[in-house]
């Protein structure tokens, strides 16, 4: 399948006919949302904490050069290395140009967004360093040959059996669909490489402007693993992953894992401050490489700006009832679902994913479940007035809407309209609405409308 | 004196309710949870290395008495100065300290240092830490004034290491410990 935004109706009508993806989807999906009603429910202030997230976001947005600024200086002072990168060529050259200095084969790397988004595996790859994915679900995903369908559960749209198959191919062990068994040759497999890898390369959740720490959130150990071992680590993350203080951390604890896995807190928390000093077992390098790509032109909206608020918890994607329908894949982007449907034109330019902020039923269930309070459906609005001005509509369309905005703001003619429309049904001439009615039947109209019923009720 | 009394009651109190909802919180992710005095420590590790099938351990430095009575471990090799990280992954346990325990979440914080290998508390298949009342801290926003912000690293950690990767199914100990016991000296 060519998984690309513009492709995503094909690939929409491919999913949907697609019995056993919807099935994995559905049991993954429908299994969080219902864990996550408990572990939100217990806490009195869910709607308090929502609040407080998204204002310390949108304060730190509101002062992202300050704060970055004093990330960098904090940072380096405690011997860390800040590189900004403009975009995805400019942060894969930086990262090649370290593990090229320090002579690195063998590169582990734990779950991250931002790697996916700028390609850096298969581009460390192409340049002769082996790079294997830590994260079990991302895994599955790269000895699929796969992309991830969802940001924190990658390997969702697979089942058991999928699983054990993709093993014992890629693997060369005999078939098992047990869970446990799967696991343990997953660790097997990896604890060599994290033994024997010369670089680590993570991503950050937060990174904390007044200690220049970087912090990262886990289930597994392996980002833990992959921050450790290695001689050096690189952590790659984009700009807005930046907060003022580490007691802001006290809120985000509280609604990331609970949003992200339905979980009341994730097993493992990494906050690195500094390289080697006098730990025994660290990296001797640490750099961070803060991206941009596209994330300052969200910053020129005010509107838009709000997606540069999100933690990456995926409760968007999982709430939505197109993605639960198509899955991640028919985004054809890194980042699917609602907030997928922001940031990928931000990333690409509107042009190449026009069909995205199209793909919602602006139901605004995203906004609710959002731990940070984005107004995605608001966004997604905006972005179709955009894509309108870009010509994405077409005459027939946008007459239609004018005669449409005419009629609806007069009473006489909308009366007549609605007569004659009914008029032309009841002779039989429906309107051509192909690709609404392919796979429906277009409803028969009431014989008598409202408003005739009212009007005879009343005589 | 009748409120000095029950100041001291209060107090007790409040110390019992942050052990039990630490327990508690510990306990629900999975958490092994053992109250313990320092006769009887050596006993109660022994036991676990007996249900465990522990032979070889590794043991971090402790700069107190609790060092002595580890080296009377019931195992084949204890390891207290690791010359390689290969080293600390052959080990079927770990035994550490910590320095912090936060109540409202039942995690264990474990401050990035001298004698303190990261790569100890991940490794091996089971994680034993060894704690006092003292480390006790109630919730996140306390801990973030209590410590001083020229730390080198800080590991938080809740419970086993998990994933539930493969259609939800919880599974324990994906790369890291999939046991992990506290045992508080009291
Ligand atoms: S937009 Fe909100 S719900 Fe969606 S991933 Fe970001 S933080 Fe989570």
């Amino acid at each position: 399948m060519n998984y690309i935004p513009s492709k995503f109706r094909n690939n929409a009508v491919k999913a949907l006919l697609n019995v056993n993806l919807r099935k994995n989807l559905t049991r993954a999906i429908s299994h969080t949302l219902s864990k996550r009603v408990e572990v939100v429910s217990e806490l009195p202030d869910w709607e308090n904490l929502r609040q407080k997230a998204h204002e310390i976001k949108k304060h730190t947005i509101e002062n992202l050069a300050y704060y970055l600024d004093l990330f960098e200086e904090r940072a380096t002072k405690n011997g860390v290395k800040i590189f900004r990168a403009k975009d995805s060529i400019e942060a894969k050259n930086y990262v090649l140009q370290i593990a090229r200095k320090i002579n690195a084969r063998l590169c582990v790397k734990s779950k991250s967004m931002v790697t996916e988004e700028i390609g850096l595996r298969e581009f460390l790859e192409e340049n002769g360093i082996e790079t294997v994915e830590t994260d079990l679900g991302e895994f599955i995903v790269q000895l699929a040959g796969e992309m991830p369908s969802h940001i924190t559960a990658p390997a969702m749209h697979k089942s058991r059996d999928e699983i054990g198959k993709l093993f014992s191919e890629k693997l060369g062990v005999k078939f098992t669909n047990e869970p446990e068994k799967l696991t343990n040759i997953a660790r097997e497999f990896l604890r060599h490489k994290f033994l024997n890898a010369d670089l680590g390369i993570s991503g950050a959740n937060f990174l904390i402007a007044e200690t220049g720490s970087i912090v990262i959130v886990e289930n597994e150990g392996n980002a833990g693993l992959s921050t450790t071992i290695p001689k050096v680590h690189i952590a790659i993350t984009g700009i807005e992953k930046v907060i003022p203080r580490l007691s802001d951390l006290t809120v985000f604890f509280k609604i990331l894992g609970r949003s992200a896995t339905a979980q009341r807190f994730t097993s493992y928390v990494s906050i690195i401050n500094s390289p080697k000093k006098n730990k025994p077992d660290s990296p001797e390098e640490i750099y961070v490489i803060l991206l941009d790509n596209g994330r300052t032109n969200l910053l020129k909206s005010e509107r838009l700006k709000q997606a540069l608020y999100c933690i990456k918890c995926g409760a968007c994607m999982l709430t939505c009832p197109v993605y639960q329908r198509v899955g991640g894949h028919t985004y054809g982007s890194i980042y699917p679902g609602p907030i997928g449907s922001v940031l990928t034109p931000a990333q690409l330019g509107l042009r190449d994913a026009l069909l995205l902020p199209f793909a919602s039923s602006l139901c605004g269930k995203c906004f609710e479940i959002c731990p940070v309070k984005i107004e995605i459906h608001h966004l997604l609005l905006q972005l179709r007035a955009q894509a309108v001005d870009l010509g994405f509509a077409s005459w027939l369309e946008k007459l239609i809407f004018k005669l449409w905005f005419i009629v609806m703001r007069n009473y006489k003619l909308y009366t007549s309209a609605s007569k004659f429309l009914r008029y032309l049904l009841k002779l039989g001439i429906k309107p051509k609405v192909k690709s609404w009615s392919k796979e429906r039947i277009f409803p028969e109209l009431a014989p008598k409308s409202f408003k005739e019923i009212w009007r005879n009720q009343k005589t | 004196m009748k409120s000095n009394i029950a100041k001291i009651k209060s107090k007790y109190n409040a110390g019992m309710e942050l052990i039990e909802k630490f327990k508690f919180e510990f306990e629900r992710v999975g958490g092994v949870f053992i109250k313990t005095s320092h006769k009887k420590v050596l006993d109660d590790i022994s036991n676990i290395i007996t249900i465990e099938n522990v032979n070889q351990i590794f043991v971090e430095k402790f700069e107190n008495e609790i060092d002595e009575v580890l080296k009377n471990l019931p195992v084949s090799q204890i390891i207290t100065q690791p010359h390689s990280v290969e080293q600390l992954a052959s080990v079927d346990a770990s035994i550490t300290g910590c320095d912090f325990l936060i109540a409202e979440t039942g995690t264990i914080v474990f401050t990035h240092k001298e004698n303190r290998f990261k790569s100890s508390l991940l490794l091996p298949r089971i994680h034993i830490v060894i704690a006092d009342t003292k480390k006790f801290c109630p919730t996140f926003e306390e801990f973030f004034t209590k410590i001083d912000k020229n730390f080198d690293s800080i590991f938080m950690v809740t419970g086993p290491s998990r994933t539930a990767d493969i259609e939800k199914v919880i599974v324990l100990g994906v790369h890291g410990p999939q046991k992990i016991y506290l045992l508080l000296i009291s």
